[in-house]
């Protein structure tokens, strides 16, 4: 806990910084990485239910590539009965479905993890909410005809990895493929999807790691076995038992991630804010992956005692939910607020998150402590 | 009652102890390790201070309690000992980016800006923060995936950037 309060990202590393993210219109976001473009948002910025694009935190494991909508296809082959190229207007032809979702980066709150993993030092701005509109992939793989031996999507992308590195390949399964909301989106908040953010076609693989959802998509390839891609077959992938912090796990022990667990972040009041004594507004929101969320409770006596928050705003099915809480603080003291998110399933946000050697899923109780001042 | 009551019994006390801590060949190298050895180590082993992770701030309010308390340290030993105890028994390092490259890691600093500079900003290696083992599965990876870095180059790689970018 001491840690997820005590980092607080210099304000060296922002974008504003000569040469920096301007060109993705990303400037007010945390630069991890220019090259490839890694970018967080700020948690002060993601105090409202829908990420503004602006905002939304940038994840890329290789250089951002040339696209050309007009030119652009979408192939469909494998295990199919006629393989297919759609271009994006023939794509834009089929039922349009929209879906609000949050997506996050599976190794978001990374930095947190002792002992340090390489990666992305992600803290807790890898995740945003946004609405995605597209085609349902079920409708496409209809039109290509899918055969009873496909059990995996592969999905290509236009990516082109730096020096030797693995193409950007991922897998989905055929089941959640063909899940009604699942779909290969072109637009984003209202707009085509920009650059940074897989324009001009993107997967929307919802209450899964951000990971699944890839940009660029230009090829589905149905196949009747794991895909052998290093990112299906060694990347994202999270151990099967809790392992000891620090600890060497084998390769057969190791599982693909999935669907995101329950997860809460305050977004106001800031951490390391100065406030007079009085009700103070605590604000935030929960997520679950697939599952909704069905409490948030609040805790300003270091985890002993828990008050529920309010739920509050839209509801969606793969979206954050935000809560609310009144805090009275009349005494003029240090708070540390913990926020504690349970889903629909019962899932409890853990007060310790489990290590894993890669530094996925960082889910443990969000912190945030402020400081008040007699009134 | 006299100022500090305590100080010869103090120092009385440290003689009979000397000799049983860790001597001063021990403590990293300064002017500061030749005060803490005539100024703490007459009363206290050395395990004491250098199991400490203080900040400056920390060190001085110790280094004040101790005059408190009847240590004979004056000012001008304050202004040496307080930076290196905080230099050599310091909070661990939230990032040790602005810092200059040993010496003998001058070949390693070179192929870390031709070989991975030459893909990447130094941002995304400047906040890892890994042990030995860490940065040569790392560097394994990326030779793996194109990284230019001959075998002779690879193990000094490993040593600048464990250097530079260390657990903490």
């Amino acid at each position: 806990m001491a840690a997820a309060t005590a980092r607080i990202a210099p304000t060296g590393l922002n974008a504003q910084t000569p040469g920096a993210a301007q060109r993705y219109g990303k400037e007010k976001l945390i630069v991890r990485s220019m090259r490839p473009p890694d970018f967080e948002t700020p948690v002060a910025l993601l105090d409202s239910f829908i990420t503004p694009i602006e905002h939304f935190y940038v994840r890329c494991h290789m250089p951002v590539p040339q696209v050309d909508a007009a030119s652009w296809t979408l192939k469909v082959g494998g295990e199919v009965d006629s393989p297919l190229s759609l271009s994006l207007d023939e794509i834009k032809k089929l039922p349009a479905h929209t879906i609000t979702m949050t997506l996050e980066c599976a190794g978001n709150g990374r930095a947190f993890f002792e002992p340090a993993m390489a990666g992305i030092q992600w803290e807790k701005g890898a995740v945003g909410t946004a609405r995605f509109t597209g085609a349902r992939m079920s409708d496409i793989l209809k039109k290509a005809g899918t055969r009873a031996s496909a059990l995996n999507v592969e999905m290509h992308a236009a990516d082109r990895p730096m020096g030797t590195q693995p193409a950007f390949v991922r897998q989905v399964p055929m089941t959640k493929a063909v899940h009604p909301d699942t779909i290969i989106a072109w637009d984003m908040n209202g707009q085509p999807i920009p650059l940074a953010h897989g324009a001009p076609l993107r997967a929307i693989v919802p209450g899964w790691e951000g990971a699944y959802s890839i940009k660029w998509l230009n090829a589905l390839n149905l196949i009747p076995r794991d895909s052998d891609s290093f990112w299906v077959a060694t990347g994202y992938r999270y151990p099967n038992r809790r392992v000891a912090p620090g600890a060497a796990v084998d390769a057969r022990d190791m599982e693909p991630l999935r669907g995101m667990p329950v997860k809460s972040l305050i977004t106001i009041p800031a951490n390391g804010a100065a406030l007079a004594a009085g009700k103070i507004n605590v604000g935030g929101f929960a997520w679950a992956g697939e599952n909704d969320i069905k409490a948030v409770d609040i805790s300003t006596d270091n985890g002993a005692t828990w008050q529920p928050a309010r739920l509050t705003g839209e509801q969606a099915r793969f979206a954050w939910r935000r809560f609310e809480y009144t805090l009275n603080a009349d005494k003029a003291q240090s708070y540390l607020i913990l926020s504690r998110a349970t889903d629909s399933l019962g899932n409890m946000q853990p007060a310790v998150s489990q290590w894993n050697p890669s530094g996925y899923l960082w889910n443990q109780y969000d912190s945030v402590r402020v400081e008040v001042k007699g009134a | 009652m006299p100022k500090r009551p305590a100080a010869w019994v103090l120092g009385w006390i440290g003689a009979l102890c000397l000799g049983q801590g860790v001597s001063a060949q021990q403590l990293p190298p300064g002017p500061g390790a030749e005060v803490l050895t005539n100024r703490c180590l007459i009363c206290h082993d050395a395990d004491i201070v250098t199991s400490q992770k203080l900040s400056l701030t920390g060190w001085t309010n110790s280094v004040a309690k101790m005059v408190r308390w009847g240590s004979q340290i004056t000012p001008e030993e304050r202004a040496v000992l307080q930076p290196y105890l905080a230099a050599h028994f310091g909070p661990p390092r939230r990032s040790s980016g602005g810092q200059a490259p040993q010496p003998d890691t001058a070949a390693g600093a070179a192929t870390y800006q031709r070989a991975c500079l030459s893909c990447h900003d130094a941002d995304i290696i400047e906040q890892q923060k890994l042990s030995k083992a860490g940065w040569t599965n790392s560097v394994n990876k990326m030779v793996r995936w194109g990284a230019s870095v001959m075998e002779p180059e690879r193990q000094p790689l490993v040593d600048y950037l464990y250097s530079r970018f260390p657990p903490r």
